[in-house]
């Protein structure tokens, strides 16, 4: 029996993939994991897999409460660390003691993140004294510290086989510190043949290479610092996989979401699509997810219109709540001119932080119908 | 190598004058020097405009580029969905997404008319003259060659009044409404004076209201500009042209005859009803800031529809003085033109109405008289003595123009410094926009759009720098052709 856990049960594209094509079950990741695995304990022969990057975590506890080791989700990114050459130098903190000592030995601030996989976006950021935020996190048992390298970071998604890596995206990502946690607030893709796509790219393999990750879909992220790039970590699920605009169907026909069922599902044809080149890809895609950082005024979300008619607007897709900020939306933009869907996101991330997104006072109905007595 | 053009500044001006020489096939390489992407520009770009609720000054209908279709903009909007009129305003970056794209459309055309576009993400500093040529000096000590060089730069540096400048530099003191992010990132529920009550001010005060904090706005005169009902293209003509083109500013009823031209017109666009029924007589700035928007809300500011024209003979007639006549007449302007051109959109009056009945805003009737500030805030003096604590300052006292002075060896420096030395000698800009350094003969270079304010008293206006934008590139166009032999076939041909 194939149990697939996903974050979120509707409108979850790699969970539509699956339903194509085997007999499951699905299990809600937000649900408590003993009350999961009350349901997994009657299968004999049970694999577990993870839909997308948020439900990981539970599938990982799954295993543990199953008392079998982990088939397809290993410890992957402590595997790229014991591996990898170009991993950023961490240490495992259990007392507020290792604490201090790691924020002496790193320098002035530490990104801690529990050590589970799936914590992605419960990242934080530690200057050493008081810090609520170190409060969430002691509830995890233990947690990784590493330098908190204020970097652009870039994302490659790829998808393997045989050993063999193909690119499917190379992306930069803007990460915003925001009440003590780090937050991603968008992803632009770089264009093939960028200079920085490249060494990216090189990167990523010579990661998934000592990890020696060999089939499937996966997606490296990575810090650029003084010229070096270092992995920060090597998922074996696809993140904000909600995103309406996915690289993957120019390079290879379907999402990325999909190359991952198919990897697990469809073997033979996964093989047929990976043996075909990617296809080149002209434009830009960018996709940012959109928080309720402030108290709405209202229920209307006249904001969203605005979002519609912004240069490159793609789509708008939910997505679940999970992580310190509660992602909400994911919104994906289409361009091929970078300078203009910098400037949409800009225009986002105002509309996020001033909160006439989400009905708060400031959104555009109120500012587009100056004109007497009309209303539309 | 030699380009045909450089336009230095690539905001909407610069944008507008690229797609006019497109459009005439004026030019076979061009390259834009300018930091930020070509079309986004300082003012619409993300700097000024990322904000929604930050809304366009002029209304769609008075929002273009390209001088040959006044609904370009309107166009634009439409083809996006937008369900908008040409009387509607709307979100200031939506014009820096405008002009962007239409850069992006002409580009594309330039490429298959087999013209190059070149954009340096970086500045220029000054323009020389060569034996052929120009060249400009970019920022990092790079020289550009062009036969032809168009000063596209806009507003950028923002003015710090006399008040403030020894706290040009304390952390609570902001010069400026932009970017927004500034303000509302604030700690809630702050005492914020903001000097200024015309729209950089609006701005302010909306993006701090929003932000949930408390605002004091004042000005030496103390009185909010105006507030009208709609801004739009003039349905016709209301001005007598031949009266206009009659005045003489020496003639000390110069005012007097401006006056009466604007009575008469303001009666015809308000159907009847005259000025005096049109604007508010009341002389407390509260008060009369209640009165004005009555009269907008019922529809009877009528004088609206004689902005675009009347600053366009504004423009044309104040252009063709000398300086001594300007700096005698233009002062004694200020009043009338801060009150009717800078004018607020129905919909700022209604807020700031709102806000004020709410309590979240003041206006003070008096100025600051003197200012201290700490490292908690500041203490302020009002003109009437008494003393008032506030959290942070914001000035919007607008922004430097851009300035051409001439160096001693003859180069045109490009610079928005608000303090050159007085005596300094700056480039002449004459009608046809050329500029002239130290000899009689006219360069090759050219002012366009903000740049001409030492001409024009009112230069930041897109539908203008558009007009200028047409002109100089059939200037250009027509150059080329001269030097191409081409006008000489055409004449034989005629």
């Amino acid at each position: 029996m194939l149990a697939v856990v996903a974050s979120q049960l509707e409108q979850n594209p790699t969970l539509e993939a699956f339903r194509e094509e085997a007999s499951f079950i699905t299990l809600d990741a937000n649900r408590n994991a003993n009350s999961l695995f009350d349901v997994l304990k009657g299968y004999s022969e049970l694999k577990l897999i993870a839909a997308d990057h948020g439900s990981v975590a539970t599938v990982e506890e799954l295993y543990g409460l199953l008392g079998r080791p982990l088939e397809n989700l290993e410890k992957l990114h402590d595997r790229a660390r014991q591996y990898a050459l170009i991993d950023i130098p961490h240490r495992l903190i259990r007392t507020p003691a290792e604490l201090d000592g790691a924020l002496d030995e790193y320098g002035h601030a530490l990104t801690l993140r529990p050590r589970r996989i799936g914590a992605m976006d419960r990242q934080l950021v530690y200057r050493g004294g008081d810090n609520a935020a170190i409060g969430l996190l002691l509830q995890a048992s233990e947690f990784v510290a590493c330098p908190f390298l204020p970097s652009p970071r870039f994302v490659v998604d790829t998808v393997s086989l045989g050993g063999r890596h193909v690119t499917s995206d190379v992306a930069c990502l803007r990460v915003d510190e925001r009440g003590g946690g780090l937050h991603v607030r968008h992803r632009i893709s770089l264009l093939d043949g960028d200079p920085r796509a490249i060494a990216a790219e090189a990167a990523a393999r010579q990661g998934l290479d000592a990890l020696a990750f060999c089939d499937g879909a996966s997606q490296v992220e990575l810090v650029q610092n003084g010229g070096e790039w270092r992995i920060c970590e090597i998922r074996s699920a696809p993140q904000m996989d909600g995103a309406g605009a996915d690289a993957s169907f120019t390079a290879f026909g379907c999402s990325h979401a999909h190359l991952y069922c198919e990897s697990i599902l469809r073997p033979s044809e996964f093989e047929r699509r990976f043996s075909r080149p990617p296809r080149r890809r002209r434009y830009h895609l960018a996709s940012a997810p959109i928080r309720r950082w402030t108290d709405p005024q209202s229920e209307g979300r006249n904001g969203l219109r605005l979002l519609r008619r912004l240069t490159g607007y793609h789509s708008i897709n939910r997505m679940s709540l999970r992580g310190q900020g509660g992602v909400e939306y994911v919104v994906s933009l289409v361009h091929e001119d970078m300078a203009s869907l910098e400037n949409s996101l800009k225009i986002i991330h105002e509309m996020e932080d001033s909160g006439s997104l989400f009905g708060a006072d400031g959104n555009f109905i109120a500012y587009a119908m100056p004109r007497r007595g009309q209303t539309w | 190598m030699m380009h045909d053009v450089i336009i230095v500044g690539g905001g909407p001006t610069g944008v507008a004058a690229y797609c006019a020489l497109v459009r005439k096939a004026a030019a076979k390489s061009v390259v834009i020097v300018d930091p930020i992407p070509a079309g986004l520009g300082n003012v619409f770009g993300e700097r000024c405009a990322a904000d929604p609720m930050l809304l366009c000054n002029s209304s769609n209908g008075l929002t273009w580029i390209d001088a040959n279709d006044n609904n370009d903009f309107l166009d634009f909007l439409v083809e996006r969905g937008w369900p908008v009129a040409s009387e509607d305003h709307v979100p200031r970056y939506m014009i820096g997404e405008y002009c962007r794209q239409r850069f992006l459309e002409y580009r594309r055309q330039a490429l298959q008319n087999g013209m190059t576009t070149v954009q340096l993400e970086t500045r220029a500093n000054l323009v020389r003259r060569e034996a052929e040529g120009y060249s400009v000096e970019l920022a990092g000590g790079q020289m550009l060659r062009a036969r032809n060089v168009l000063l596209c730069t806009g507003l950028e540096v923002p003015k710090i009044p006399q008040l403030l400048q020894p706290f040009s530099d304390h952390p609570r003191y902001f010069s400026g409404a932009y970017p927004a992010s500034a303000l509302r990132d604030l700690p809630k529920g702050a005492h914020i004076l903001v000097l200024g009550l015309r729209s950089s001010a609006q701005d302010a005060m909306l993006v701090l209201v929003r932000s949930g904090h408390r605002v004091t706005m004042t000005s030496p005169s103390g009185r909010v500009s105006s507030i009208r009902d709609v801004f739009r293209y003039p349905p016709r003509s209301y001005f007598d042209k031949a009266a206009i083109e009659k005045l003489d500013p020496e003639d000390p009823a110069f005012f007097k005859q401006v006056l009466a031209l604007v009575s008469r017109a303001a009666a015809e666009a308000g159907d009847g009803l005259d000025l005096p029924e049109q604007i508010s007589a009341l002389q407390d700035g509260q008060s009369r800031l209640r009165d004005d928007l009555a009269l907008a809300e019922a529809g009877k500011t009528r004088w609206a529809d004689l902005i675009f024209e009347g600053l366009n003979a504004m423009n044309a007639m104040v252009g063709s003085w000398d300086d001594r006549t300007r700096q005698r007449i233009m002062p004694a302007a200020y009043e009338f033109t801060s009150r009717f051109v800078a004018s607020l959109p129905l919909l700022s009056g209604q807020r700031l109405v709102e806000e004020i009945d709410k309590g979240t805003v003041r206006l003070s009737a008096v100025f600051v008289e003197s200012l201290s500030a700490n490292e908690d805030g500041w203490t302020v003096v009002w003109a009437d003595g008494e003393e008032e604590r506030f959290d942070y300052v914001v000035s919007t006292s607008g922004y430097h123009f851009p300035r051409f002075p001439i160096t001693a060896h003859g180069e045109i420096r490009i610079t928005h410094a608000g303090d050159l030395r007085a005596g300094i000698p700056l480039a002449e800009i004459g009608s046809d926009l050329r500029l002239k350094a130290d000899r009689e003969e006219p360069e090759c270079i050219w002012a366009l759009g903000a740049a001409t304010n030492a001409k024009f008293p009112v230069a930041h206006l897109l539908w203008l720098a558009a007009q200028h934008a047409e002109d100089v590139a059939s200037q250009i166009s027509a150059m080329s052709d001269s030097a191409n032999g081409k006008s000489s076939g055409k004449a034989e041909a005629a």
